[in-house]
């Protein structure tokens, strides 16, 4: 199997193009454990996060030409492709419940009561960025957890960058005050 | 809460779904979409078919069979069942389904399209779908029979159902179709069933 592991993401997408499998594979596992997570973190649902993956890497096989490279950067028009997909799935599931919200896995281990603690504050924080609106959740998300820089954001936004910089300071805002509310959360 | 407090809670959050990945059978179903797309031909190519099949509509005055939202003839070697709720899984795949769902010279009625619903209830929405046998795909007859596996709906080119004999829309060959797909123990795609 080729080694892909320094070619741009542009070439794999522009070899996959011609029918090139193995830079498909490459493009995919390179580029999937982020929208998933993306997805994932966003929608607090794996169902969702399932099928917002399969359904952005599906467009880049049915739309060959759907990637615009004056337009940004290909990881930047996947998470924006994933956006789309996730708000349509909350939007579709607004007013059903989300059966299978990730779940703390058992702690178990030596310091059970670490552990515990551990976990009570991660669901906390989970909460509390679930809780927030969808803009401001999207770039707590994309800057805070995925360590995405402003630019590429914004560009999977389809923003500026001082909108990005401005919801993120918001956004920090809301959740500190969410989590202030229950001093109890420490790491 | 300092900034500094919220940065250590979401560095932490962070750490705790770093390795965190899409399930293996999405790689594998977009694999499967990914080769049939590839085996299809091109979109232009059928475009001398569709310009012959509407002179022939235009000349025996028939219904324009190409416009899919009108009712067209079924498929002549598939039946359509209702699918039912999330189906027991067979130790043996169908062989060609032979069986000829309507009498010749009358039409089937065009399987009404689904609501879209959300992955999670497929078994409810089943009960509104209708759905075509389970077709082996023609490149794993040699493999060994399936002892397990699981099944799984995605989305493919409609050009995907013209492999298996389906009239397709020239005009829609690239617009997505529902489709559950049977992978077997080892993770390849066996059959293949659309649904509407």
């Amino acid at each position: 199997m080729t080694d892909f592991s320094t070619v741009a993401d542009v070439t794999l997408l522009r070899r996959m193009s011609a029918g090139d499998e193995e830079a498909f594979t490459a493009l995919y596992r390179r580029r999937q454990g982020g929208i998933y997570r993306f997805a994932l973190q966003m929608s607090g649902s794996e169902t969702i996060a399932e099928d917002v993956t399969q359904e952005v890497f599906m467009l880049l096989i049915r739309e060959k030409s759907a990637y615009d490279s004056a337009r940004g950067s290909v990881q930047s028009f996947l998470y924006g492709v994933a956006r789309n997909h996730v708000l349509r799935a909350l939007e579709r599931n607004r007013e059903s419940r989300i059966d299978d919200a990730v779940e703390p896995c058992d702690p178990g281990g030596a310091d059970v009561l670490a552990n515990l603690t551990r976990e009570e504050a991660l669901g906390a924080v989970r909460q509390a960025v679930l809780a927030l609106p969808t803009h401001y959740r999207e770039v707590v998300v994309l800057c805070e957890l995925q360590e995405m820089d402003y630019a590429s954001a914004a560009s999977a936004l389809g923003c500026s960058v001082g909108t990005v910089r401005s919801r993120l300071h918001r956004a920090r805002s809301l959740l500190t005050a969410k989590l202030r509310a229950d001093p109890a959360r420490c790491i | 809460m300092s900034s500094q407090d919220l940065d250590k809670l979401l560095g932490a959050l962070r750490e705790d779904t770093r390795g965190v990945e899409a399930p293996r059978h999405v790689e594998a179903a977009l694999l499967t979409a990914f080769r049939t797309q590839a085996r299809a031909p091109a979109r232009h190519v059928w475009i001398p078919w569709a310009i012959a099949a509407a002179a022939m509509v235009a000349i025996v005055g028939g219904t324009g069979v190409w416009m899919l939202d009108q009712p067209v003839p079924a498929p002549p070697a598939v039946k359509l069942v209702v699918a039912g709720p999330a189906p027991a899984f067979a130790t043996e795949l169908p062989s060609k389904t032979l069986a000829v769902a309507s009498r010749p010279g009358k039409r089937a009625a065009r399987p009404r399209v689904a609501p879209p619903e959300p992955r999670a209830v497929p078994a409810t929405a089943a009960a509104t779908e209708v759905a075509t046998d389970f077709m082996p795909l023609e490149d794993t007859v040699t493999l060994p029979p399936i002892e397990s596996g699981h099944i799984l709906r995605v989305q493919l080119p409609q050009s995907t159902m013209m492999r298996f004999g389906f009239p397709v829309n020239p005009d829609r060959m690239m617009e997505p179709v529902k489709a559950d797909v049977v992978f077997g123990q080892d993770g390849i795609a066996r059959a293949v069933r659309f649904v509407r």
